[in-house]
């Protein structure tokens, strides 16, 4: 693989990170919050999984930690808008990715996962979207503890 | 802030693509419509507000370790 399928940057945590440029997501519109940083690696690191990091590209202080909702909450089934997903480019599930924003505690009970703003990815352009759902099933904090009590 | 008085049936545009439009009015509560451009994204605000308060509280935290939870979940997910 060549130098120009890589892409390096700086992480305040892990110092230079280097990603496929496969595995760089691209947030047109940004993330509410965070409007400016577009550009995020996804980082996988064996010990972390099912857990990755979204580190932002031009901002070392910033990164988000994302899951698979599906691995914890096997019946979750967001509506996207069609309009959302043709924004994205998507036109068949099968190009469609979903990650949800994990918020850390040090209290392992107040670990949250924001089912209410998926992050909806095109697999094969990697053009990404945080979409905000109407539907009040889900809330941006929902306890990662409570759906592992529950198989326990 | 700009303040235009409107009755049902009006609307306002901003810029040449969107146009937001007052369908009714019962009691408190007013119906919009909003036409707009697919790549303009459209949300309730204190919806958006949440979000936004949330991916906030979340970036601060990705400076912690994950193998502690890594762990729990994967014997969750088995």
């Amino acid at each position: 693989m060549s130098e120009s399928d890589k892409l390096t940057f700086q992480n305040a945590k892990f110092g230079e990170v280097t990603v496929d440029r496969g595995n760089v997501l691209n947030f047109s519109q940004g993330l509410p919050g965070f409007e400016r940083h577009r550009d995020y690696g996804l980082v996988e690191l064996e010990e972390e999984l099912p857990l990755l990091r979204l580190l932002s590209v031009d901002e070392p202080r910033l990164g988000f930690v994302i899951v698979d909702p599906m691995l914890l909450w096997s019946e979750y089934d967001p509506e996207i808008g069609e309009e959302d997903l043709q924004g994205l480019g998507i036109s068949r599930i099968e190009q469609l990715a979903i990650y949800c924003i994990v918020t850390l505690s040090s209290e392992p009970g107040q670990v949250t996962v924001n089912l209410k703003g998926p992050i909806c990815i095109n697999t094969e352009t990697m053009q990404a979207k945080q979409m905000i759902l109407v539907d009040e099933r889900y809330s941006t904090k929902h306890s990662i503890l409570e759906t592992s009590t529950q198989e326990a | 802030m700009l303040v235009l008085t409107r009755k049902a049936g009006e609307s306002i545009v901003i810029g040449s693509e969107i146009r937001v439009t007052v369908l009714d009015l019962q009691g408190r509560q007013i119906r919009l419509g909003i036409e707009a451009p697919s790549d303009i994204s459209v949300h309730r605000g204190e919806v958006y507000e949440r979000i936004r308060e949330e991916n906030e509280k979340a970036a601060q935290g990705d400076q912690r370790e994950l193998k502690a939870l890594s762990q729990a979940l994967k014997k969750v997910g088995g």
